[in-house]
């Protein structure tokens, strides 16, 4: 890369930092964490309150309960700790998957979206002073367009806000295969003979 | 009377070893399980209906425990098993033994499969139980203690 080509790669990095907002510039977590668990427990109710009473404790909360899975919210500094806790909650921790989606593009374009609408509605409002009967009405149904986006905007930057600080956990509390194993032929005599379908029909 | 007592002490052996041959398997069953013996297989059962069965293989092509436990371990994930944790090896009496769990989702339950293989004077012995997982892991130290008690003799 020609020495020009570098300082201009350089100055458009530089520029697009300044053009972030404040809280996006510095070293802000924009990760949203999300896990997904499943555990075998013996008491599947049992398990479900623990896992309710300990994610309260921690700083989260619940968000669906019954016998089969639970979904909670749990603040990001805490996600570490689950694996742990699965672990005491039961000895057969089947699966613990957590992925991160960065917000920081959502953020953005949320945040710029929001401060545009927020100025057509001041200079709207500020025609409105000026303006005749019928210019009155066009302008009054133009600002409720305007308010209603500008308040859906808003909601949609507190939901990124919040995703921001919670991950989102699911748990499972069962083992659940969408299908059946089945009978592959192998070179072996002994191996064709293992299955547990036929095992379990058997029985004793 | 020496005759009876030869003929009695023959039939013992003979009517415990798999098709009246040497060798004999025998194994302890887990505790509270119900065994019962019957050629060449060993069953048990939990009050519940949870089933307990060992059979004996020949170990034919002669192969070591590292291939056939690797053998069962890659043909039972190729079917669709899921292996719940990693393999756990084991002794029983002198031969060594691998024992895996699967998981399996059975009507509208989660079951747990063990499968445990030792390999041993030329015989592939293989171990089997499963059940609902509660009532599994109530009984997983009895059936590994049953694994470790099992022998050819």
């Amino acid at each position: 890369m020609t020495p020009s080509r570098t300082f201009a790669c350089f100055s458009l990095l530089a520029a697009s930092l300044l053009l972030l907002p404040q809280g996006l510039r510095s070293q802000e977590n924009t990760l949203h964490q999300s896990v997904q668990a499943a555990v075998l427990v013996a008491d599947a109710e049992q398990a479900a309150d623990r896992l309710e009473a300990w994610s309260e404790s921690q700083g989260g909360y619940l968000l669906l309960k019954s016998s089969q899975r639970l979904l909670l919210r749990l603040p990001n500094a805490r996600v570490p700790l689950l694996r742990g806790f699965l672990e005491q909650l039961s000895e057969d921790v089947v699966e613990l998957n957590s992925q991160a989606v960065d917000l920081r593009e959502q953020l953005l374009s949320t945040q710029a979206r929001l401060r545009s609408r927020e100025e057509i509605l001041k200079k709207n409002l500020a025609l409105l002073d000026q303006a005749d009967r019928a210019g009155t009405l066009a302008i009054e149904k133009e600002l409720l367009g305007l308010i209603a986006e500008v308040e859906n905007l808003k909601a949609a930057r507190q939901k990124l806000s919040f995703d921001q600080a919670f991950a989102r956990v699911e748990i499972s509390l069962k083992f659940l295969q969408p299908t059946l194993p089945k009978d592959i032929p192998s070179s072996f005599d002994w191996i064709n003979q293992v299955s547990f379908g036929s095992f379990i029909e058997e029985g004793y | 009377m020496r005759w009876k007592l030869a003929a009695l002490l023959l039939s013992v052996p003979l009517a415990c070893s798999p098709f009246g041959l040497w060798p004999r398997l025998m194994v302890e069953p887990p505790a509270g399980f119900a065994a019962m013996a019957e050629k060449g297989v060993y069953r048990a059962v939990s009050p519940e209906g949870l089933p307990y069965r060992v059979r004996t293989f020949e170990n034919k092509p002669e192969k070591t425990l590292a291939f056939w436990s690797e053998t069962l371990k890659y043909h039972l994930q190729k079917e669709g098993y899921r292996l719940n944790g990693e393999g756990q090896s084991f002794l029983a009496g002198e031969a060594p033994g691998m024992a895996f769990e699967w998981l399996i989702a059975y009507g509208n339950e989660t079951y747990l499969y063990l499968t445990a293989v030792i390999v041993t004077a030329g015989k592939i012995i293989l171990a089997e139980a499963a059940g609902p997982y509660p009532l599994f892991i109530q009984y997983r130290q009895g059936l590994k203690n049953s694994l470790q008690s099992i022998r050819l003799r």
